[in-house]
């Protein structure tokens, strides 16, 4: 029997509660004010994520001439936006990377596919947009309502990847089962670690762009980034299947038949220079 | 020697002259021969178009072509069961041949 949308919240009041530095991150950021330095006090506080966001920024897909080795350089180089987007991609997948006994995905892979879907939907936004920066957090966090579901309610995931296995596209196995989509789930999470409202429209309209009242370019370089990171086979996400892109947001993008296989070879590029700053390199991979 | 796009360039193209850098700094000389490497940090830098070698046969530039177009056909047929739900889409048609050839060229 499907859960209601307040059951299944209770059930995941085990939820674990946003990082006190992300909380922080937010307040300082949000002032007009903000500096480099106030970004670096923060973040500096957790070694081992400031680790990580170096080891990110320092990576070829950022291209800097330059090593970076404080957060306080990197904000100057790189911008302080850029900075935040990454603290906040690092610290969730830190936070839901290790979670739960899972039994129905393959949780590196899920992460290597999210990752895929922010590379491939930044360059995506940036063929018509600037500010790709917002868009990767959004690739990266599209799928959060997929990791949560099957960490905190796994019977009925694995239900989902059942009758997914079965030939039934992964949304409707979703609805059939659970009555609602990994989008809806990953919009709970969203509201309550209370997220920027693009960061949540795209979590939650990744597979109905049309639907979307907020950041239409966002959600439409998501939307599209996805079903490219699964044509491109960049990690796994459990849907089988690439879908079908919403036509009004392919001609966002490329209406002007522009060259979209180079685009495709520049994510690819791009994606296998990123993957090892963010430990996602699986271990028996070529060099 | 043919000015090629970057994004279709192959590892094993040799450069046909110098690729400079914004401050006129040489940044790859002529006669480099092209690995995944060296493609993938033009790509980044933004270069959009380099000389090749043609004609001298040292970067055999119709093997390449010819070895690329059966690794493109050899990823199709990778590709096409998981479009089975919307190749028959013309723009998604488009998506699977692209995937198909920027899947080629790396493999």
């Amino acid at each position: 029997m499907q859960k209601s949308l307040q059951a299944m919240i209770d059930s995941m009041s085990d939820l674990p509660s946003m990082p006190d530095i992300l909380e922080e991150l937010f307040r300082v950021t949000s002032t007009p004010s903000c500096s480099s330095k106030d970004v670096a006090r923060v973040l500096e506080k957790d070694q081992g994520l400031t680790a990580k966001l170096l080891r990110v920024a320092n990576s070829p897909f950022y291209g800097l001439s330059r090593k970076v080795d404080t957060v306080e350089r990197a904000c100057t180089v790189l911008g302080l936006n850029t900075v935040k987007n990454m603290a906040l991609s690092v610290s969730i997948m830190d936070v839901f990377g290790s979670a739960g006994g899972r039994s129905s995905i393959d949780v590196a892979e899920m992460w290597r596919h999210n990752l895929g879907c922010a590379v491939s939907a930044k360059a995506v936004f940036e063929t018509r947009f600037k500010g790709g920066d917002d868009v990767f957090v959004g690739g990266i966090l599209h799928d959060i309502g997929k990791i949560i579901l099957d960490t905190y309610m796994q019977d009925e995931y694995f239900g989902v990847m059942k009758l997914h296995d079965s030939g039934v596209p992964l949304l409707d196995s979703e609805i059939r089962v659970l009555g609602r989509t990994h989008a809806a789930v990953g919009r709970i999470l969203a509201r309550r670690w209370r997220f920027p409202e693009k960061v949540e429209g795209m979590i939650a309209f990744h597979h109905r762009p049309k639907e979307t009242k907020v950041a239409m370019g966002h959600v439409a370089a998501v939307h599209v980034g996805n079903e490219i990171a699964k044509a491109l086979m960049l990690g796994k996400s459990n849907e089988i299947y690439v879908m079908p892109i919403d036509k009004t947001c392919w001609d966002m993008f490329f209406k002007n038949g522009d060259n979209i296989e180079g685009l495709l070879f520049k994510i690819q590029e791009e994606f296998y220079q990123i993957e090892d700053a963010f430990g996602l390199r699986p271990k028996n991979a070529e060099v | 020697m043919k000015e090629q796009d970057v994004s279709s360039l192959v590892p094993g193209m040799r450069l046909a002259d110098d690729i400079k850098g914004a401050s006129g700094t040489i940044i790859l000389k002529k006669g480099t021969v092209l690995n995944r490497g060296i493609i993938s940090g033009l790509v980044r830098r933004g270069v959009r178009s380099v000389m090749v070698e043609t004609d001298d046969g040292s970067s055999a530039p119709d093997m390449d072509t010819n070895e690329l177009k059966d690794k493109i056909l050899e990823q199709l047929e990778i590709l096409r069961p998981i479009f089975s739900r919307s190749s028959d889409l013309e723009w998604m048609a488009i998506l699977m041949k692209a995937a198909a050839t920027a899947r080629a060229r790396r493999s």
